[in-house]
């Protein structure tokens, strides 16, 4: 087998479907730290984020073959598991709770500096976020916590690059009113 | 459980279930056809509901439902019962699975909805008029299984309408587009909005009610207004004898 290393997304997945699908191994070690991060913050439980993931890396794999290779695969995979998540939630309702990691990283962006605070800070966004809609949640992570673009957003959530925009705004907003109800208004 | 022992237990997991075969990629030509399948279902809406756009415009210009609503209470129901709402309905119906059709589209999301919704509107709309404007009706109006959604209801419980075949004071004869004909009587209570005297050839519509084969009109319309003759046109459409 070559040195996958070397592959981009796009190129590792057309090289599983055409020439070895052992490769696909590579394309779950790649990505399965991600998703479970992303996937985890929507539904709030790591154990079910996790069967969430398993079951998107199998879609994906039956349909791999749709993928387009002159689009970003990271954006196709994070829709399917964006999808697997979204099925769970309007199933099960959801669990929502950040990890400490990811609420200190999004408490980081807003400029939170005090260290003293910092613990109460990520408590209060934690729970903040819990009260925040799916569809305004999965914007501030994919933005915040995953680094995401708004036009890699936009493929990933099917919507305007506008409204991703708004739906950031919007969740800000959405996420300072609940903080202050909460409280906490001074974190935000 | 550590997190890397988690992760490659995922990975182990997936790969044992693709090594197994209880896990298949699906072949290229599955998709294919899919999109295939999609744009045929897209052109065959298309087509479908511009049909059923110009069936509701011939409808409403030939068989004018609206111009009972001029009898007032008495007109309601032969307008409910004669409006084109199982076309409108297929109109409306086919437009939703058309549009729900173009989200599966990877293009439809970068764009304004409501400019995708404009535009499928649009489209229709304007092959609705492309296919009354080449005579369609002429063409296929006989033809089975679209000749029948072509005709008019033209006898109810409460109303009727045809052609003035034969007149005499206030009774008059009129024939329908199935040939049948039906003696027709008034009186000076009638609600008669004719624009001027009877006369044969008049195409008239008529609510009242019915005492045994006759039928007592309480308000006449003339159809048409010299402008489009609507259930002339229906007639000989159909080949009803004049």
């Amino acid at each position: 087998m070559k040195n996958l290393k070397s592959f981009s997304d796009e190129e590792l997945a057309v090289y599983v479907y055409s020439e070895e699908k052992e490769a696909y191994r590579e394309v779950v070690e790649r990505y399965q730290g991600k998703l479970l991060r992303y996937v985890g913050s929507l539904v709030g439980n790591e154990d079910k984020a996790e069967d969430i993931i398993q079951e998107a890396f199998i879609k994906a794999y039956i349909n791999l073959r749709s993928f387009n290779a002159k689009r970003k695969f990271s954006s196709w995979i994070y829709r399917i598991a964006h999808n697997e998540a979204i099925n769970y939630i309007k199933k099960y309702g959801r669990e929502t709770r950040l990890d400490e990691r990811q609420a200190e990283k999004l408490v980081g962006k807003s400029n939170v500096e005090r260290e003293l605070e910092r613990k109460e800070a990520v408590k209060m966004l934690g729970k903040c976020l819990d009260k925040l809609p799916v569809k305004y949640k999965s914007v501030l992570v994919l933005y915040y916590l995953e680094d995401y673009s708004y036009e890699e957003i936009s493929d990933i959530l099917r919507i305007p690059t506008g409204t991703v925009g708004t739906r950031l705004n919007r969740g800000k907003k959405i996420l300072t009113k609940v903080c202050s109800k909460l409280g906490g208004e001074k974190y935000v | 459980m550590s997190k890397d022992k988690k992760k490659k237990d995922i990975s182990d997991k997936i790969m044992k279930d693709i090594k197994a075969h209880e896990v298949k990629m699906k072949p290229k030509v599955y998709f294919v056809l899919g999109s295939v399948m999609l744009g045929v279902s897209l052109a065959f809406l298309v087509l479908f509901t511009s049909f059923f756009i110009h069936l509701v415009m011939y409808r409403m210009r030939i068989d004018s439902p609206q111009s009972f609503l001029g009898f007032g209470r008495m007109g309601l129901t032969p307008f409910l019962l004669n409006f084109p709402w199982i076309q409108l309905g297929l109109v409306v119906g086919g437009l939703l699975i058309g549009l729900h059709l173009l989200k599966r589209y990877d293009f439809s999301y970068k764009k304004n909805i409501w400019m995708v919704i404009l535009v499928a509107v649009t489209l229709v709309v304007t092959l609705a008029f492309v296919i009354d404007s080449v005579g369609f009706d002429r063409r296929f109006g006989k033809m089975k299984p679209i000749g029948p959604l072509y005709r008019v209801n033209q006898v109810g419980a409460n109303w009727v309408m045809g052609e003035v075949i034969e007149i005499n004071g206030e009774k008059m004869i009129i024939k329908g587009v199935d040939g049948k004909e039906t003696i027709i009587i008034w009186d000076g209570s009638a609600h008669v909005r004719t624009g001027g005297p009877i006369e044969k050839g008049d195409q008239l519509k008529m609510v009242g009610e019915w005492d045994s084969e006759v039928f007592v009109a309480k308000g006449i319309v003339k159809v048409g207004n010299g402008r489009v003759k609507g259930l002339k046109r229906v007639n000989s459409q159909f080949g009803v004898q004049q």
